[in-house]
Formats: structure tokens, C-alpha cells, sequence
């Protein structure tokens, strides 16, 4: 901490103060924790709910999350006028608020809930909820209850200021006021990720990770199943603050137990496959590094990161890792190998610090391989109801063989960790020097956007991590424009990773950081820390895939993307319409492509398609932005984004576009 | 969604290219390119958003947080005619209520139901306020004709004859003022570079246009503001033009200035206060469309320059005898001049009139006295003097010190002094800095700014480019409410021939000085004219305000240091400058000095616009200008300041208009808002009007203001409604008090005063309504029961007539009978009864008409 700022007199006190804290953190400095809803240390000031207002002397009352402290200002935090006003600011989101406390999903965490019971609210006479707006239940991994918004816009601005998204908003005002997607839309609609720091930083209930937790009682009290848990790494430095357990604390053991005793028939560990990942995704990078490219590498663990990518940048598609996340490579190999024999009775049940990873496992391209996702929270939901004294445990072992694990697969859980475990084991494998007990310091930390440079022999690589998906945003623009460029990046999009994720016990910065620290212990306490020395992972090797990138391994543990379009619905306008089967070519007519003669380019195909006689074999339309705006007239021809496509002459078009990708015997005819 | 391309031809396509490249595809330009859009279809399509976000490349969501913020934008399609009806203070004390009722029951509307036809013929909104408050109650068609002094009956007939009207649908876009107004032609354009482009070139235009206004024998100004506008002036201005042009009489003003020498120094007799019209010879006669002249009521007004001399109510018919008697022969037609009430003498020009007489005008001094769309008038009248003297006697901060020194305060509300906030925008490093000058006049009740804007455009524009000069900025925003389209129209040709003449734009009269001035129209949130969600408006976002500090002075737009003042304020800032803060301070008191605009409304004899010194009494504005009451009823109150002002009360009436006094009691001098009421208005139901207002106009924000006036408009409601007790009053004054203490700007603030000043004046109306369940006015309609008193109703039937839902039977010459299930109250029988045979209270009949 730098040198304090001047001094002012807080509550008669005379305390220091720093450049740049506002009233409220100077007081937060001194142990005054004043409420507030809409504060948070990672998002603008917003300066709406009033709570945090304080009494400056010969100023009046002014709000302390947007007042900075000046030379000789007195102030209070407390007092009759102040009493009465958060009193009566906190009647007014009652009144305002449906009150179904008990039964509420979000419990005693409830923020509201808290600070009317700090603050000794005992009525709410100003008024009652009467509108009884509708869940929007649409989306796979989000609830959103609008009956419980207070209107803080914390949600708006992290998914706006951290996530560069901006999928919700407010719209209408006063206090017809809400919350809401693009034209009052359900999430599942809009280019929602669903990384969930919108429930993450939600003070009520009125956006929380949707429940899988009956469903999972279901397969479990069903003695015909065989239910599979696999547990992330990111979850066992959490999932024990629900039940007391320090942040950070390495609760593996004692979660499996638990697990177990719910009624799990076989426990896993998601760092078996993090491991399993990081083996192939070594082989991949190592081929491009071989062949060139395509650079920058992409990770493609993060499910959010993963819908971003093909919504917003779709050209870059070709950059990310082929590989299935963990989780999805652990359904993959119980449903289809380990318990093959039992698929049809086996269920798997994914413990997830996240959100995303329930539209994850819905991808029709993962269909079935893992059955549902519970976030750290519902595990423990879980564990909680079945009346297991979580501290009264004892750790047990995850089974075998999904249950290895090394160092390099537990770091996946922090922001930079699937870098160092890939590079961990790129290095073994050529026999280069690892760094000092095999660990990348630069690669650690909280920077949004972190780089560095790798020797790896002759070769220097250029290596970012970045988390929160505004930051990848911006790096992604940057390789774009040609100011950046990079061998490989890594993309979480919550903030520090999976410990930050939106299926974790509430956290703020700090249970953050315990948390990586918690797993970089782990990963310490660990004999094996390089993914491909885990013995089961070369055992699967020996017996099923073969060697990683083998085709085995492709089949099995690979996936394929696939752009969308940043909004929902049928992109294309039907021009030209052949039968299905046919090759589908959509020319962008968004206003970039426009500009840059999108129109000849249509009709010149259109014409061209015609004079060649190849009406029923190919469809044309016209599309609305295929976000490749700044290169000129985009088309889509089948499964490519050709960008910079000049207007030309018709047969010219029909010889470039279409032909080469006609089914063969039709072109050569 | 979003299927844009399989719903939308791709004709649309283009036509959205071509609005988003007509606004250089800005972000900040969000509002602009949804008005555009709106006016291609009439509202906003869902698939029209989207593709303008991704045009913008901003979220969708954002977008629809924009378009849904704005009361302007619609979101299903509209119909052929939009009829506003005015719901602003002074419509809304002279029974605005019954005139919706009307309208919405002509066209097959429900009370309360949405407010497009199924045929979408007619689409019925209410609006805060359309700026002719002294017509009221008034409605605005297509945002185009404004119809004042309705009665519902007249209201009825208007619809009806709308919905027989057949052919082109009218084009909503086609501004106020319309046909007549594209004929003038203001002034014309120099081919090449600024017209004036030095200090001496300034001095000589301003003689030549001086001496072509001398060239003019007589100058007939017809004001074509929107109240006269309404009577009928643009058929006079039509009419007296025609008859001049008959007579080859109308003066070219441009060809005078060429032709005629002029006489140093001298003051134009067609502009002297004294003097007579002279005989015209041919072009010698000038017709000047002009601006507000104030005195709205006696409109269409023609004034009469030199002498100005005043003909009041002047119908088409009368131009071939204005012509004939006045313009030929110098000569005064006498029936057309204005009379007192109850004083059969004419009066013959504005000083004798009672309403002009204590007025005094400087931000108003040309304002209705010139062709405010041609720049050579304002010349003529030694506009833009002071900007050459800042320019080339004047450091910035001389200029600075000048309106500090004049004590001149911010006529937009806060008061807050002008010279300093100046003196703190001049300091602040950063650069860019930006002047923003206020125009979203949204109080209910308050019309200066528009007249303003519409009357004399170039004094507010010289305002704003003395005060670019005082900071140091190259741009200003004039930020205008979207409900004046004329306003727009003017200030958008002012500024381009600001440009033109070399007043403005790039190296100003030959100086370093340059001031780029861009207009940004609001789109229907009155919160805007809060000056952080003005800003934020002008960005292109939803205007929320921000906390303050930083103050816009040090942080204001974009970031960057900026002055924003209202509309009045820049408009005083040419007459300090050149005449000097003496000059200024010789009105007013010590602590406010100048003038201050009022927009005097309600249920007074005489209402309009008018200015007078700071610490005016009370008593003088409501009797002596006002002419006191228009209808044989005792004065109760005014409510001054708008929904954030305050009432004042009989033991008010000596009480100096100025901010200290006005504070003292519970008021503001807000914007100027200047309502009347008699005893037939009820202070709660007016304090739940404006919390009403408020309560709508909110922006959502913080919460004590969206959630508190939300809950107290609950109490307001259940207290008209006589369903409160007295823990209603304890919650209210209570929530009062939390809304003052915890908004987060200045409308949530003052959003208790109506409450707090009607409740510590009329304590005994909240008492009478929540106690004994009676509303001592006869306003609140669940405390009504109209009866008819058969001792005096005579059958005539004409009560039977007005009653829109049928409530009244009876034989014909037989005491008639109101059926209760049926009556809504709306009170228009009592009105229509000329025997005071129906009484609207339960207990006793004493309370009626």
C-alpha cells in the first residue's frame, strides 16, 4: 500500500485515506462495513441504491461509493437521519419484492435478507408486491425471476463491463423499470454465454444457476442406475465454505466421502480428464507449432469462451482446440468406454463451479454424454439434505481410473493453469527444462490480460491468459487489427478462472484468491504434477487410443464448432431455394458487407448459379451479418466464412464459390 | 427474431444504411437514428433495432434499453393521427381530464386501454405538456396542429371530423407552422466563406440591416408561435401577405439594405418604441413572421412596429383593412385593438396594456419582435454586438468576471451562479471542453424556453458562443425536448446562418475563436433536463443521471469539462456582456438580480409569457399582469416551479419572487412555471398530479425516488379516493422526507415539494379527505355524488346532451335523474347547467359549480 492520501475524520475518528479509494472503501479500510447493494470493487460506480450514503459535514448527505475523501472532511456513517433513510430504503425493496423467503433458492445468501436483519428491519408497511411477472426458465444454466430484482445493476454492468456482452440491460423507466434482455426476450434467445456472473453478482434471487438437483435425486434413489459423479478441480477448494471450511482449503477427500455417502456409485475427478485434455491439446499445439498455425491456439475448455467465440468471432473458430472439455471427455469415456458394457443404466453427474457447463453438456454434439450438471452450490444442496455432517467426514479416494490425478490437471480450476499444465508437459515431451519447480510465475495472478514469452528450444513462444470475456474481446481484436499476435492464448471467462465461476458459494476478490492459492497447494502436494506422466492417462493410451491426436482419440475425445449468429432465429432469406442436400451460400447484407457491394456479389451468384444450371444443387440467401464486417462482403458457402469476397463477374463467382464445393461428381460434370 | 432480411424488403435495408451513414454511424447518435427510424415506420421494429445494433456495434439490449426509456419511441405500430392531449399543469387545472375522456371515447377508446384504434386510425397519448399553456386545455395532432381551449364537446367534434377525413394520411414529420413557414425565406446565403470577417465587417452589417429595418414605414409582426398559431395566425400571415403583394407593398428587406444609405448611430424609427406607422409606399411595408409576443390569450396577435401597437385577435378577414387603413394610410383600425375585460376602451399599444406594463424584458427584449429565422433582423437590432466586443475587447476571463459580477444565477432551477460555474469549467484541465446549453424544457406548466428558442434563436446561439469564448470550448450541444419541432427547425437555420455570416463555426469574425453548434433532440424523458442525464442523453444512452461530484465543470460530457446552462440563462449573457453587469443589476435584487421569465397559467384573467425583475411580489404578477381571477372565484394558490416547485398561498401574495424568498417557503423558482388556481381546485389531487408526473417521469434509478414517489402516489391516490387514514399521512410525510434525503439527483430531490408545501399550507384539504372522506374543492370524483336537485332542474336536457355515458334521464320538462352506477364523475353536466341544478357533493350541495 502506497503512502496514505490526507486524513479525514470518520465517526470523530481522524484515519487516513488512500488515492483513489472512495468514502465508502476508506471506511471499509477502518472496519465500517456500510451497506450497500449496488458497490462492487470490480464494476463501475453506479450510485443507485442510496444505502451507502454518510453525512459530510457541511455537505449534507452524500453517497460514500462515489464521494472521495478530501483533506479534513468529516464524516458520518451513522445517525438518526441516516438510520431512518437505509430503513426505509430497504421497506421500499421489500415492498417491492415478492417474499417468499423460505422457500426462496437463494436462502440466507440473500443480500436483501441480510441487510434487513443487520439494519433491524422489522416491518414492510409501505406496500405490496402485486405484479406477478413470469421466470424466464428458457435457458439450460440461468433462471431469471424478476419479482426478486431490486434493480442494483449489478448484473447489467458485469455483463456488460466485465464480459463485454451487454446481454441484459434496463429498459423501460421509472419504476416500470427492469431488467431485461433485448426486446424482452428469454435468455435462451439472445447471445447470452451463460457464464452466469450475472447470478454471480446478484444480491437476491433474481438471477440464479438453474437447479438439476431433482432430477439427480431421482437417478439416485433409482436402484437401477449407475450414477457416476465427477468432480471439477475448481470445486474442492470451494465447495467446504458452505459448510465452514476456510476458502481455499483443499476439501477433495472429504467432498468425494460425501459424494459417496449421497449415494454415488463411482466418484471421478474431472482433473483425470483436465489431464487427459492437456495431453492432446499438447499434441495439437505441438502439430501447429510443427505445421505453422493456424495461431493463435485457442483453448476450449471454457464453455462460455467456447458460445462467445462462435458468436462473436467465428473466423476464428479454426484457431480453437479441437479438444472436449474435461467434463466432456470424462462422459465420453464412461458412457462409451469404461462402462460401455452398462451405457444405457449409467448416468453421469457432472460437480461443476459453473454454469455453462449445463448448456455444455446439452450441445446436440455431446448429447447424452454427461446427464446433468450440479454446480458446486447444488452439491452441497445436495450433501446438506441428505444430513451429512460435512466436518464430522473422513477424506476418501476418488475411484480409479478416472480418479488419477496429477498437479497440472488441478490447476485447470485457476486462470492460466491449463496454459502451464499444456506447457508442463510440451516441454517434458521434447526434453526442454521446465522452469524452477515446474512452475510459470507469469502465467499466475489476476491481471485480466497476463503475457510472456517461452523458450522452447530454438523457438520463442508468445503465450497470454485472459479472463473475463470483455478482456478476450479485446485481445481478439487485437489479432484481428494486426496489433497482437500470439502462439497460444488461453480464455476463462470468469473472473480467475473456474474458482470465480457462477456455481460457487458467493465469493468476492479475496475467497478468490484463496481459492487459487488452494489449488496451486494442491498441485504442490502432488507427486505427479505433468498430465501425460498420469499412469492411467498412458494406460488409456496403451489400451484404447493409441497415442494422442490418434483417431481413436479424435473420435472419442475431439469436438467441431460451428458459428452463430450473434441473434437467435433463421438467419437467411431465402432467394434462391433448392432441396435439402443442397449447398447453402448466404451473402452477408449486414451494412459493412453492404457498403463493400454485398448486393452485386448476390446477384451476381444468382446469376451465376442460373446460367450454370444449378439451381436444385445449390441455395442462395441473403444473411444478416456474418460479424466479419471489417473485411469486406462475407459469404458463407456450406460450413466456410469466406471473407473479402470482391464483387466479380457471375462465372467467376460460380468458379470460386461454388464449384469447389459441390459435391465432386456434380463439379466435374 | 430478428429475421430482418425474410420480413423486411431489402429497399429497407438501404433506408436504414442511409440513416445509420447519415449519422456518421455514432454511437452517440443512438437517439437520432431511432427518431429517423420511427419516422420511416411509424414505430420501432424489433428487426429495425437489432440491425441498427449491430450497425453500432453495441448489444441489442442496449438499444432496447434506449428505445424503451424515451417516451417518444413506440414499439407497435401507430395510427394515422397521434393526438396528444396535454396533461401539463395549466391544461390539467382547466380540466384536461375530460378533454382525453372525450377524445378517447370519440374514437372507441377505453378510458384506460391501449391507445391505438384497431383500424389504427387514431393513436390517443397523453403528454406532460405541449408549451401553450396559456390555450388550455389544448391537443396536438401529428405533432403538428395544436387545438386550444377545448371543450370536450369541441373535442368530440374535432375527432369526429377527423375520422371522416379521407386521402394522403398527413405527414407527422411536416413541423409546426407548416406551409406558410417554408415560404419565408429568411436570409440568404453568402455563395462563398463567411459573409462578415472581421470586427468591422460585423459593424458595418449591423448598420446596413439597421438601415433597411428604418427602410420599413411599418413593420406588421405576426406572431406565428404556437398558441397564435392555433388561433389561426398562419391564415392571417397568409392573408395580410397576399393583400400586401396585391398592393406590391411588401418589402424585400435585402433589396432596402443595398439601396438605402444609412444614418450612423441613429436608432431605426421602425424599431423605437415611439413614433407612429407611416404611410407605406410600395416595398416599404415589412410582414415579419414573429415570435412570441407573450400575451398569448389575446391572440392572433398583430403587433404593429413603430409604436407597437397592439391588434388583438386579428382574423384573415381583417388583412385587406390592416392594409388598406394602416399600412397605406397610417392609420389605426381601432375595433382591432385589444380591450380590458370590463373596460370598453381600446388600448392602444403595449405600454398601456395592463399585461405589458410592469414587464421588464431582457432575455425576452427582441423576442416577437423580429423575423426570428433571418439574421439580418437580429443584426438590425445590434444582435451579436457583444460577441464582437467579447472577441476583440475581452480576455475569456474579462468575460467571466463581467457575469460574475452581473450575479446572474441559473434560470433552469438550481440558481446555481453562472460566473462560477464558468470561472470552474475555464480552469479545469482537459481538453476538449463543451458548452451544453439546456433546452429540454419539460416542467408541466412552462413554455419560456421554447418561446425563447422559436422568438429569437440568435441571442440564445450568441449566449452560447460568449460563453464557449469565457471556457474555452470549440463545441456546444443544444440539448432541445422533442416536443418542439419548431424550436428545432429555427435553431437549426440559425445556426446555419450563424455559419454563414461568419457568427459562427470556424474563426469567428476573423478572431482564433471557433464554436461548432450541434442540436441534439431529446426524445420525451423529462429527467433529461437533469444536467448528468442530459449528458448521458447526448451520449446516446438512457438518461439515467450520475452521482455528482465530479461536476460536469471538472467531468461533464464525454468525460470532459463542460458548461451546461439553460436556455434563459445564455439568453441574459449578450445584454450583461454588452451592456454590462451594472446595466444587469439595475433590476432585481441584490442576491438575484435581472429578470426571470415566467410562464404565467391556470385559472388567472390574462395568461402567456413574460419577464420581470427578480423579487417581483407575487401579488403583482396574479392581479396586475395577470389581471387576477377568470372566473368569479377567490384565489387560492399558485403553483410556481413546476413538479418540483411548490404552491404559494394568499399570505404569499407580498412575497418577492426571487430564489432565497422562494426556498424560504417551500418553493423554487424551477424554471418559471407560474400556475393559478382558484378554489375549485384541490391542492391534494394537485399534489397527486404532480406525483403522478414525477412518479412517470422518473428514470428508475436510485431507489427512493423510482420506489418512494411510486409508494407515496399510492397514498396521494388512496387519499383522493377516501380510502386513507391518518397513518397514511405519517407514511407520507414520512417517505417525503427519505425521497429528499436519498435521490440521487435533483428530480427525485424536489419530487416531495408539491407534497411538503401542499401539506404545510392545506393541511386542512388532506384532513377533510382522509377524515371526513370530502373533498372541499368538489374535484376528487370518488368523493362526488352528482345529484340533480329537482327543485331547480327544468327538464331542459341539455346536461342529458354532454353526458358521455348516458348516466342522465329524464322526460322532456320533468326533473331529470342521475343514474350512479352509470356517472363517471367527469362533472361536464355541471358545467352545461345554467341553473345550478346539479351538486356534486354527498353531505352538502354547497360545492357546486
Amino acid at each position: 500500500m502506497s503512502n496514505p492520501a490526507g486524513k479525514i475524520t470518520l465517526n470523530g475518528r481522524e484515519v487516513p485515506y488512500y488515492d483513489g479509494d472512495s468514502l465508502l472503501e476508506t471506511a471499509r479500510r477502518q472496519g465500517i462495513d456500510i451497506p450497500s447493494f449496488c458497490y462492487h470493487s470490480e464494476l463501475s460506480v453506479y450510485g443507485a441504491c442510496r444505502l451507502c450514503l454518510v453525512e459530510v459535514e457541511g455537505r449534507g448527505l452524500m453517497a460514500s461509493c462515489s464521494t472521495s475523501p478530501e483533506a479534513g472532511m468529516a464524516v458520518r456513517t451513522d445517525g438518526r437521519r441516516l438510520r431512518r433513510l437505509r430503513r426505509t430504503i430497504l421497506e421500499l425493496l421489500l415492498a417491492n419484492h415478492r417474499l417468499d423467503c423460505a422457500t426462496c433458492s437463494k436462502g440466507t445468501a440473500c443480500r436483501l435478507h441480510e441487510l434487513c436483519q443487520r439494519l433491524g428491519v422489522r416491518e414492510s408497511s409501505l406496500g405490496q408486491r402485486q405484479e406477478d411477472v413470469p421466470l424466464d426458465q428458457s435457458g439450460l444454466s440461468l433462471v431469471r425471476d424478476p419479482n426478486k430484482c431490486i434493480l442494483c445493476g449489478d448484473c447489467v454492468r458485469m455483463c456488460r463491463e466485465v464480459q463485454g456482452l451487454g446481454v441484459l440491460d434496463f429498459a423501460y423507466r421509472g419504476s416500470r423499470t427492469t431488467v431485461i434482455p433485448a426486446f424482452g426476450r428469454d435468455l435462451a434467445e439472445v447471445d447470452c454465454v451463460n457464464c452466469g456472473q450475472c447470478a454471480a453478482v446478484c444480491p437476491t434471487a433474481a438471477i440464479t444457476v438453474r437447479s438439476d438437483v431433482e432430477p439427480v435425486w431421482e437417478a439416485l434413489h433409482d436402484p437401477e442406475l449407475v450414477v457416476v459423479a465427477q468432480l471439477a478441480p475448481a470445486v474442492r477448494v470451494a465447495l467446504g465454505e458452505v459448510f465452514g471450511l476456510p476458502a481455499g482449503e483443499d476439501g477433495t477427500g472429504l467432498v468425494v466421502t460425501a459424494l459417496r455417502r449421497v449415494g454415488f456409485d463411482r466418484v471421478y475427478d474431472t482433473v483425470f480428464t483436465a489431464d487427459l485434455t492437456t495431453v492432446e491439446e499438447a499434441h495439437e499445439f505441438q502439430g501447429r507449432l510443427e505445421r505453422g498455425g493456424p495461431f493463435p491456439h485457442l483453448t476450449s475448455c471454457c464453455p462460455a469462451w467456447v458460445k462467445y467465440c462462435e458468436q462473436y468471432f467465428p473466423e476464428f473458430l479454426g484457431n480453437l482446440s479441437t479438444c472436449k472439455s474435461p467434463q466432456q471427455m470424462l462422459g465420453a469415456l464412461v458412457k462409451k468406454l469404461t462402462h460401455d458394457a452398462e451405457s444405457p443404466r449409467v448416468r453421469v453427474v457432472s460437480i461443476m463451479p459453473c454454469s455453462a457447463k449445463k448448456f455444455e453438456a446439452h450441445r446436440p454434439e455431446h448429447a447424452g454424454d454427461v446427464d446433468w450438471v450440479l454446480s458446486t452450490v447444488e452439491a452441497a444442496q445436495l450433501i446438506r439434505e441428505a444430513g451429512i455432517v460435512f466436518s464430522e467426514l473422513e477424506p476418501e479416494a476418488a475411484d480409479n481410473p478416472l480418479g488419477m490425478t496429477t498437479g497440472g490437471g488441478v490447476i485447470f480450476g485457476a486462470s492460466g493453469g491449463v496454459t502451464e499444465a499444456v506447457l508442463r508437459v510440451a516441454l517434458d515431451a521434447a526434453g526442454l527444462p521446465q522452469p524452477p519447480q515446474l512452475e510459470f510465475q507469469a502465467l499466475r495472478g489476476e491481471e485480466r490480460v497476463r503475457e510472456t514469452e517461452v523458450r522452447a528450444g530454438d523457438a520463442v513462444l508468445k503465450l497470454a491468459v485472459v479472463h473475463g470475456l470483455g478482456a478476450a474481446g479485446e485481445v481478439l481484436r487485437g489479432i484481428r487489427e494486426g496489433r497482437l499476435n500470439y502462439h497460444l492464448i488461453e480464455v476463462m471467462a470468469c473472473p480467475g478462472g473456474c474458482i470465480g465461476g457462477a456455481g460457487q458459494p458467493r465469493g468476492n476478490r479475496g475467497d478468490r484468491s484463496a481459492r487459487q492459492r488452494g489449488l496451486y497447494r494442491i498441485d504442490r502436494s502432488l507427486q505427479l504434477r505433468i498430465a501425460s506422466h498420469n499412469p492411467f492417462v498412458r494406460e488409456l493410451y496403451g489400451s484404447h487410443l493409441g497415442h494422442p491426436g490418434s483417431d481413436q482419440a479424435h473420435a472419442l475425445l475431439h469436438t467441431h464448432y460451428a458459428p452463430r449468429q450473434r441473434l437467435v432465429g433463421k438467419d437467411a432469406h431465402p432467394i434462391l431455394e433448392a432441396p435439402a442436400g443442397a449447398l447453402s451460400i448466404s451473402v452477408c447484407v449486414g451494412t459493412g458487407c453492404y457498403l463493400r457491394g454485398a448486393h452485386t456479389v448476390l446477384e451476381g451468384l444468382l446469376k451465376g448459379v442460373r446460367e450454370a444450371g444449378l439451381e436444385d444443387k445449390v441455395s442462395i440467401s441473403a444473411t444478416f451479418c456474418l460479424e466479419n464486417c471489417d473485411r469486406g462482403v462475407s459469404v458463407r458457402a456450406g460450413d466456410t466464412i469466406l471473407t473479402g469476397v470482391a464483387p466479380a463477374s457471375p462465372r467467376e463467382l460460380v468458379r470460386t464459390i461454388v464449384e469447389p464445393r459441390l459435391a465432386p461428381e456434380r463439379s466435374r460434370a | 427474431m430478428t429475421q430482418l432480411v425474410q420480413t423486411q424488403p431489402l429497399g429497407k435495408i438501404e433506408r436504414l444504411n442511409q440513416i445509420i451513414a447519415r449519422y456518421g454511424g455514432k454511437v452517440s447518435n443512438l437517439v437520432p437514428i431511432l427518431q429517423d427510424v420511427q419516422a420511416e415506420y411509424r414505430y420501432l421494429p424489433e428487426e429495425a433495432m437489432s440491425y441498427v445494433a449491430n450497425a453500432l456495434d453495441i448489444s441489442p439490449s442496449a438499444v432496447f434499453g434506449v428505445a424503451t426509456f424515451y417516451s417518444q419511441f413506440t414499439m407497435s405500430p401507430r395510427g394515422r393521427y397521434v393526438i396528444k392531449v396535454c396533461d401539463g399543469t395549466a391544461c390539467h387545472v382547466r380540466g384536461s381530464e375530460r378533454v382525453s375522456f372525450a377524445v378517447r371515447e370519440a374514437v372507441g377508446l377505453k378510458p384506460d386501454g391501449p391507445g391505438t384504434t384497431p383500424d389504427l386510425k387514431f393513436t390517443v397519448e397523453r403528454v406532460a405538456c405541449v408549451g401553450a399553456c396559456g390555450l388550455a386545455p389544448v391537443v396536438m395532432v401529428n405533432d403538428r396542429e395544436v387545438y386550444g381551449e377545448l371543450t370536450p364537446e369541441e373535442a368530440t367534434a374535432l375527432m369526429r371530423r377527423l375520422a371522416d377525413e379521407t386521402g394522403p394520411a398527413p405527414d407527422a414529420a411536416t413541423p409546426l407552422g407548416g406551409a406558410v413557414d417554408e415560404q419565408v425565406s429568411g436570409a440568404p446565403m453568402p455563395a462563398v466563406g463567411p459573409y462578415i470577417r472581421s470586427r468591422a465587417g460585423l459593424d458595418r452589417a449591423m448598420e446596413r440591416f439597421r438601415a433597411a429595418v428604418i427602410g420599413q414605414k411599418v413593420r406588421l409582426l405576426v406572431c406565428m408561435e404556437t398558441a397564435c398559431v392555433a388561433n389561426g395566425a398562419r391564415e392571417v400571415y397568409a392573408a395580410l401577405r397576399d393583400a400586401l403583394d396585391a398592393r406590391g407593398l411588401r418589402a424585400e428587406l435585402d433589396i432596402l439594405a443595398e439601396r438605402r444609405a444609412s444614418p450612423a448611430g441613429t436608432v431605426p424609427p421602425a424599431i423605437s418604441p415611439c413614433g407612429r406607422p407611416q404611410p407605406a409606399g410600395p416595398g416599404e411595408a415589412g410582414l415579419i413572421k414573429a415570435g412570441c409576443h407573450g400575451y398569448c390569450q389575446i391572440g392572433p396577435l398583430v403587433v404593429l412596429e413603430p409604436g407597437r401597437i397592439v391588434y388583438a385577435k386579428v382574423r384573415p378577414e381583417d388583412a385587406v383593412e390592416i392594409v388598406a387603413e394602416t399600412v397605406e394610410r397610417g392609420q389605426i383600425v381601432t375595433r382591432l385593438l385589444h380591450r380590458e375585460p370590463g373596460d370598453a376602451q381600446p388600448v392602444l399599444d403595449e405600454p398601456n396594456i395592463a399585461f405589458y406594463r410592469p414587464q421588464n424584458k431582457i432575455a425576452l427584449a427582441t423576442c416577437g419582435r423580429l423575423d426570428s429565422e433571418d439574421i439580418r433582423e437580429y443584426l438590425a437590432f445590434g444582435g451579436y454586438a457583444a460577441l464582437g466586443r467579447a472577441l476583440f475587447e475581452l480576455t475569456p476571463e474579462q468575460v467571466i468576471a463581467e457575469v460574475s459580477a452581473s450575479g446572474l444565477r441559473g434560470r433552469g432551477g438550481g440558481g446555481f451562479p453562472t460566473g462560477t460555474k464558468w470561472a470552474a469549467c475555464r480552469k479545469a484541465t482537459g481538453s476538449p471542453k463543451y458548452i451544453v446549453c439546456n433546452a429540454d424544457e419539460g416542467d408541466p406548466g412552462a413554455f419560456m424556453d421554447r418561446s425563447l428558442l422559436e422568438g429569437d434563436p440568435h441571442r440564445v446561439l450568441e449566449g452560447i458562443a460568449l460563453a464557449g469564448y469565457a471556457v474555452g470550448a470549440e463545441e456546444a450541444y443544444v440539448y432541445v425536448r422533442a416536443e418542439y419541432p419548431l424550436a428545432v427547425r429555427r435553431l437549426r437555420r440559425a445556426i446555419k446562418q450563424g455559419v454563414a455570416y461568419g457568427l459562427l463555426g470556424e474563426r469567428i469574425l476573423g478572431s482564433d475563436f471557433s464554436l461548432q453548434v450541434h442540436i441534439k433532440e431529446g426524445a420525451g424523458a423529462f429527467v433529461c433536463g437533469e444536467e448528468t442525464a442530459l449528458l448521458a442523453s447526448i451520449e446516446g444512452q438512457r438518461g439515467m443521471p450520475r452521482p455528482r461530484p465530479p461536476f460536469p465543470a471538472t467531468s461533464g460530457l464525454w468525460g470532459q469539462p463542460t458548461v451546461i446552462n439553460n436556455v434563459e440563462t445564455l439568453a441574459c449573457v449578450p445584454f450583461i456582456v454588452h451592456e454590462g453587469a451594472r446595466a444587469f443589476r439595475q433590476f432585481g435584487t441584490e442576491k438575484s438580480p435581472g429578470t426571470k421569465t415566467f410562464a404565467l397559467a391556470g385559472q388567472v384573467a390574462r395568461t402567456g409569457l413574460i419577464e420581470i425583475a427578480m423579487g417581483t411580489p407575487l401579488r403583482q404578477v396574479v392581479f396586475d399582469i395577470g389581471g387576477g381571477m377568470r372566473r368569479p372565484r377567490p384565489f387560492k394558490a399558485v403553483q410556481i416551479g413546476g413538479p418540483s416547485g411548490g404552491c404559494l398561498t394568499t399570505q404569499h401574495l407580498d412575497l418577492p419572487l426571487d430564489y432565497e424568498s422562494l426556498k424560504a417557503a417551500g418553493a423554487m423558482v424551477g424554471s418559471g412555471g407560474l400556475v393559478v388556481v382558484d378554489d375549485g381546485t384541490c391542492m391534494v389531487e394537485m399534489a397527486r398530479y404532480f406525483m403522478n408526473f414525477v412518479q412517470e417521469e422518473s428514470c428508475g434509478k436510485c431507489v427512493p425516488c423510482r420506489e418512494g414517489t411510486r409508494r407515496m402516489l399510492e397514498l396521494l391516490d388512496k387519499m383522493t379516493a377516501g380510502r386513507a387514514d391518518l397513518g397514511d399521512l405519517e407514511r407520507l410525510e414520512s417517505l417525503a422526507t427519505v425521497v429528499t434525503d436519498g435521490s440521487l439527483c435533483g428530480l427525485g430531490k424536489t419530487a416531495s415539494n408539491p407534497v411538503v408545501t401542499t401539506l404545510r399550507y392545506f393541511r386542512d384539504e388532506y384532513l377533510a379527505h382522509i377524515r371526513d372522506k370530502r373533498c372541499p374543492a368538489g374535484v376528487c370524483r370518488d368523493l362526488l355524488d352528482f345529484r340533480i336537485l329537482a327543485e331547480r332542474c327544468n327538464g331542459c336536457g341539455a346536461c342529458v346532451k354532454v353526458c358521455a355515458t348516458q348516466a342522465i334521464t329524464g322526460e322532456r320538462r320533468q326533473p331529470h335523474v342521475i343514474d350512479p352506477a352509470r356517472c363517471t364523475r367527469c362533472g361536464a353536466c355541471v358545467d352545461r347547467c345554467k341553473f345550478e341544478a346539479i351538486t356534486r357533493s354527498i353531505d352538502d350541495g354547497e360545492v357546486g359549480s
